[in-house]
């Protein structure tokens, strides 16, 4: 007999709900019917600092497959509808058999017995045994989870491996059931054994049961022999910078599944929720299908269908006008996420060139501009240069994940690095306001106060250079500035003391930090958005990128500071003749500095916005950006699903996406360019957005250079966009070369060798004269030179980063006062993009303390906002049902002390207000965030099919930028929570 | 074999009475009865009495499809398909119910009128388990957290006690079978019955320590057994009005002229 079973890992699982995204899709689940779960554990409403409860854990629930199944013994009927495999051990049900009774859901001890509500029968995990009778090798959930959390296999042979690997395991067999089912336990160094007594489930996941079967669409809830594959093209997933590849599987035309790529030799077939719920996208009924135009007020979402003759004829007619009438700079475009690579990079690029528009940006200052500026900088390319693999970033024996969630952001790089790490022994430190998925896998976990992270990089940095802690060598050798810096630090004394009330942080874990930094033999400083999205935002990574470079933490395996992605390094060529006449400068970096211009004219007018994804869920403040995007002339939105920015549109032009226009995935962290074929036509008259681009340029006469032939985008690509000697080698032909579809660049020739670890000692950067390490002008990092100081003196700033915070904290800090509003004229920004640029002033709080007025106003708690769960992201995952039926509803994380300081509970519908507007949430009682801290997650808005709620960007301010990047800061504000009254029966 | 078992299913969703057309049939058979009985009440009162040779015809006609309705249900534990079944349940337990209902007039406030209000109580019962319940049972996946609990070895001890009980008494109930699997079917309470009742109260025993009942809802837990005991009982009840109609007309009738049709008039 070979028992079979699945192995699960709780030190490596983290709740991503990979596993159940697979299930479903494998077994052509609909909504409520479950044949596993990921149950996330809270610590419960504990209000002592006493208890040592973890805020979370994760545990992977399937059938047990037990030796004596409960299930089978309570099964009425006869012969019974649930049998057991003698060889294997596998429980089975015959859906045919079953009467739907539910005994044995009452039955089973484990809660693992699934149920399908509409079709009357229990539903069960029977480890993919037809899966594996076609063919797998594996389950649906092992064979995708990112982490390699689950495994499946011989039970005997599993035992092993737990043996060897020395972990503990949970005793699941308290009713002597005999489970085949092995649990790891966390990992005896780092936790407590896990029970799942006195912990509690947040009440925010999991309850969108409500989900009825009509809004899903094939191939859930069809027969298997109508889902069955018969050809698999292999591809990528064009939604987050993890860029995994994927496989594409169809039914003859019909997409059916989304898997990993198991031929990858990096992700090895591992794939987050969200590139397999991309498939709910694809054949998602809320998508948009034809072009629309306004026929109601605007926001009344009123629209009539026209032909895409009528909407391009129309918008060009508008477009002229408007042009003749205020120039060509009155016309803003802005693209994001959704729109893809291709578009942003490419297309939309061309046309705005071509029209002779400074005026187009995408969502950068949001999520990345400081760090590009800051990398450019200091290293004089945008991006870090290690890659994901074993002997690279696996060989750290540090991570230290500082504002970065990586576990929920990017999970499959987590989920390797987290296995290198367990591997290796290494140690995970996380610096972050929350104990977050990532955090909840941490040897220590330091609850940095919002809008302290410079202060804390600065002591650290104070400490090791004034212990002389640091590489000498590499600094000598391979920074130029260094001694300023150190100068800098050391006068300004930035110790750990000065620092530590700033950060919340005692001086003593400051210092251990730091000797932690400057001892590792490889430590990857991981940064993101917690690091970026602040006023502070380039001179904070700047920061942290000096203190990678002066440990010696750059240029080597396994160091680095690593705030994600690699910028894909596209040149167009477009000839200078046919550029269009640009006579006024950019307005702002940051589209929200546009709305000034919109509204008031100043410092000139924008009219007409063509805007490719959701502007009005995601700019800061959406009063204003109401306000703003309600008074242009023409508004044209571009997009795969209505939302809010739609409702507010004069046109609204259907896209297509992913696999249905051909891409290339995201700016991956470590520079892998996956491309994605074009597999299946877009839904009704929705086209890809290049043909749309290609279509409206021809009405102004772009033909010449915006080319008919560049609709196919394979084409485009080749022809257009790898001029470039980073990118000359990543041909369609080589890409279409491997099972896997990618290529790493740097690489100037079809046949160069791809680079796993740039700027390592001995080498030449890409496109650098020969012996520069590194692509700056010295072939050095540059922490400080005359040139650099020059282009930070308009902004009233120095290069060497002089601490400030924010304005909105619970303590009063040095913080930036801007000194023009988005109306003036500022000054040419010598950075970014070269457009107008705001400047400021660094303020001592013993001058001015705008936050105490905030303060005294009742705003009185922390407000953070973030990236949600693994399964969604922003916006167009609430178009998927399956997300929605694990991550339903718009949540606030709360303290439960604080919960309990205002008679809040877990599940209250609660009330965040901050100085700029007010939204609802559920509240989440939860231990891990700060005590007067408040998060709420982006990407809910309030035109979503299945729940709707106002989007966070209610709360956040759009006048808090970093002059140098633009970035606006939406880590650090300050809010008030109430609980809705007369609510709590209804949550 | 086993995988000839399960392939049976051919990996299709299987056909069940959608929500829709279990309440659709439900309503209908609302209405009719309702029709039906305004309809029936303009004739005169030899023909809408309960026992005009009409309505007790409907009544004959009405119990034999009750009792089919129940047999049908119970014909899953016979190796039957369980889900003709419970198609065949609620077709003829609705038809059947519509013509009691007419036979009876709706006179509730009578003896057999708490037969009626019973019909009335199981349908409802089995209408809410369908629509209702059937959502708390498909969230009950991931709600049992007890057995990630720490282990309670006394009540593990008492467990393995039971278990090789419930070995034991096997031996002598079905010898070829195996106890992790087992559950007492109809021929083993033919064959062995006190042997039944005592594996059968070890079971109980074994499930009140796994807190079977305890680990969902008191609805979710009972409504079955509720269910099934409330049917019988309206089975027995049945035949008691069947028996004391057709052999005890005098007793039923209590002086006053027997006008349906009966064998025997003891009683009078």
């Amino acid at each position: 007999m070979t028992r079979l079973a699945l192995m699960i890992d709780l030190e490596r699982c983290t709740g991503c709900k990979s596993c159940e995204v697979a299930c479903k899709t494998e077994n052509g689940l609909g909504p409520g019917e479950r044949r596993n779960r990921v149950i996330w554990f809270g610590s419960g409403e504990k209000t002592r600092e006493s208890d040592s409860s973890p805020p979370l854990d994760f545990l992977a629930l399937a059938c047990q497959q037990c030796e004596r199944p409960a299930c089978i013994r309570a099964c009425p009927v006869n012969p019974k509808a649930i049998t057991k495999d003698p060889d294997t051990g596998i429980v089975r049900i015959n859906e045919d058999m079953c009467v739907g009774c539910g005994e044995c859901v009452t039955a089973c001890p484990y809660g693992a017995m699934g149920y399908d509500a509409e079709g009357h029968h229990a539903v069960k995990c029977d480890l993919c045994f037809e899966y594996r009778e076609e063919g797998g090798i594996t389950t649906a959930c092992a064979s995708v989870c990112p982490t390699n959390a689950i495994t499946f296999g011989n039970r005997d042979e599993l035992l092993t491996k737990a043996e060897s690997i020395d972990r503990n395991k949970i005793n699941n067999d308290p009713f002597l059931l005999g489970p085949a089912t092995i649990y790891l336990d966390r990992d005896k160094n780092l936790s407590d054994n896990f029970d799942a007594s006195e912990r509690s489930v947040p009440s925010v996941l999991d309850t969108g049961y409500k989900i009825s079967s009509k809004t899903t669409s094939y191939p859930y809830g069809f027969p298997r022999e109508q889902r069955k594959v018969n050809r698999i093209e292999p591809g990528g997933c064009n939604i987050c910078f993890n860029s995994c590849t994927t496989k594409f599987h169809f039914h003859n035309d019909k997409l059916v599944k989304i898997s990993g790529n198991e031929e990858d030799p990096i992700l090895k077939g591992k794939v987050c929720p969200k590139s397999q719920l991309s498939l709910q996208l694809y054949s998602s009924k809320e998508r948009l299908t034809h072009p629309l135009k306004r026929v109601g007020k605007r926001g009344t979402n009123q629209f009539e269908p026209i032909s895409w003759e009528q909407a391009l004829e129309e918008i060009s007619t508008k477009l002229k006008s408007i042009k003749s009438e205020f120039g060509s700079e009155a016309l803003g475009l802005f693209s994001g996420t959704r729109t893809g690579t291709l578009t942003n990079r490419g297309y939309i690029r061309m046309f705005a060139k071509l029209w002779g528009t400074p005026n187009f940006v995408t969502t950068e200052p949001f999520c990345s501009s400081g760090k590009n500026l800051a990398y450019s900088m200091t290293q004089g390319y945008g991006g870090p240069g290690n890659t994901y693999t074993e002997n690279d970033m696996g060989s750290a024996s540090l991570h230290i994940y500082w504002g970065d969630n990586q576990a929920e952001t990017r999970p499959v790089h987590f989920g390797m690095i987290n296995d290198w790490r367990l591997k290796r022994q290494a140690k995970m430190i996380v610096i972050d306001p929350r104990k977050t998925v990532t955090a909840s896998k941490a040897d220590w976990h330091i609850p940095v106060r919002p809008g302290g992270d410079m202060a804390l990089s600065l002591a650290i940095a104070y400490h090791i250079l004034s212990n002389d802690l640091h590489d000498k060598d590499f600094c000598d050798h391979w920074v130029l500035g260094w001694q300023h810096w150190r100068n800098f630090i050391l006068e300004k004394e930035y110790t750990p003391e000065w620092a530590s009330e700033i950060a919340d942080i005692e001086p003593r874990d400051i210092r251990k930090l730091a000797e932690e930094i400057a001892t590792a033999d490889g430590c990857i400083i991981y940064g993101s958005r917690g690091i970026n999205q602040h006023m502070n935002s380039t001179q904070s990574n700047r920061v942290l990128m000096f203190l990678a470079a002066i440990t010696g933490n750059w240029g080597r395996p396994g160091g680095a500071y690593f705030n994600m992605s690699a910028s894909l390094p596209i040149d167009l060529k477009i000839p200078e003749k046919r550029l269009g006449h640009i006579t006024k400068p950019k307005l702002r970096t940051s589209p929200v500095g546009w709305t000034t211009a919109i509204l008031e004219g100043r410092p000139y007018n924008l009219k007409a916005m063509i805007v490719n994804n959701n502007p009005m869920a995601l700019w800061p403040d959406q009063t204003k950006t109401r306000e703003a995007l309600a008074a242009l002339d023409l508004l044209v939105h571009i997009d795969i699903f209505p939302n809010e920015t739609s409702a507010w549109a004069d046109y609204i032009l259907p896209a297509a996406t992913g696999i249905e226009k051909g891409e290339v995935g995201r700016a991956c962290e470590d520079r892998r360019i996956v491309w994605i074929d074009k597999m299946i036509d877009a839904p009704g008259e929705a086209k890809p957005d290049g043909w749309i681009w290609i279509e409206l340029g021809k009405r102004f006469g772009f033909e010449d250079v915006l080319r008919e032939e560049w609709k196919d985008s394979s084409k485009f690509w080749d022809e257009a966009l790898i001029s470039n000697v980073q990118l000359r080698g990543v041909t369609q032909k080589r890409l279409h070369s491997t099972p896997y579809r990618w290529v790493r660049f740097p690489v100037s020739t079809e046949d160069a060798l791809e680079l796993p670890t740039l700027y390592l000692k001995g080498t030449t950067a890409a496109g650098a004269p020969n012996g520069y390490r590194f692509p700056t002008k010295s072939g050095k990092l540059e922490f400080w030179t005359e040139e650099l100081n020059e282009k930070f003196k308009p902004y009233g700033l120095t290069a060497l980063p002089e601490f400030y915070g924010e304005r909105e904290s619970l303590i009063d800090m040095a913080h930036m006062e801007l000194l023009d509003d988005d109306g003036s004229d500022g000054i040419m920004g010598p950075f970014a993009s070269g457009g107008l640029a705001l400047t400021g002033r660094i303020v001592q709080p013993e001058e001015s303390q705008p936050g105490l007025q905030v303060r005294s106003a009742g705003f009185n708690l922390e407000l953070l906002t973030g990236r949600p769960a693994a399964p969604h992201f922003h916006s167009w995952t609430h178009y998927s049902w399956q997300a929605q039926e694990m991550w339903p509803d718009l949540y606030a994380q709360i303290h439960p002390i604080t919960a309990a300081e205002l008679s809040i509970l877990d599940g209250d519908l609660v009330e965040v207000e901050s100085k700029y507007g007010l939204v609802e949430a559920k509240a989440w009682l939860f231990s891990g965030i700060r005590r007067k801290a408040v998060f709420l997650p982006i990407g809910w808005g309030e035109r979503q099919p299945f729940n709707p709620w106002r989007p966070v960007n209610f709360l956040t301010d759009k006048t808090q930028r970093d002059p140098i990047s633009e970035q606006t800061n939406l880590k650090s504000l300050l809010c008030k929570v109430t609980r809705k009254p007369s609510t709590r029966k209804s949550c | 074999m086993y995988t000839a078992l399960i392939k049976s299913s051919n990996g299709s969703k299987p056909k069940d009475l959608s929500n829709f057309h279990l309440t659709a049939i439900v309503v209908c058979a609302t209405l009719i009865s309702l029709t039906a009985l305004i309809i029936i009440d303009i004739f005169p009162t030899k023909i809408h009495q309960p026992g005009s040779p009409l309505l007790q015809s409907a009544a004959i006609v009405g119990s034999i499809l009750l009792i089919l309705s129940f047999l049908l249900i119970m014909a899953k534990r016979f190796g039957r398909n369980g889900k003709s079944g419970f198609k065949g349940h609620v077709w003829f337990a609705s038809i059947g119910a519509i013509l009691v209902i007419v036979h009876s007039g709706l006179s509730i406030f009578s003896i057999p009128g708490i037969l009626l209000i019973l019909l009335l109580f199981i349908t409802l019962l089995g209408l809410w388990a369908r629509l209702i319940l059937s959502q708390k049972m498909m969230n009950t996946f991931g709600s049992k957290l007890a057995a990630f609990s720490t282990t309670n070895e006394v009540k593990r001890a008492e467990l393995a006690k039971l278990i090789q009980r419930k070995r034991e008494l096997l031996k002598d109930i079905d010898p070829t079978t195996d106890e992790a699997i087992f559950s007492i079917q109809a021929k083993n309470w033919i064959k062995t019955p006190l042997l039944c009742y005592r594996y059968q109260q070890t079971v109980e025993k074994e499930n009140r320590l796994l807190e079977t009942k305890k680990s969902v809802s008191y609805g979710q837990a009972h409504y079955r057994s509720l269910h099934r005991l409330l049917s019988i009982v309206f089975l027995f009840g049945l035949l008691l009005h069947v028996i004391t109609t057709t052999f005890f007309a005098g007793y039923v009738a209590d002086g006053r002229s027997i006008y349906w049709w009966h064998i025997t008039e003891w009683g009078s």
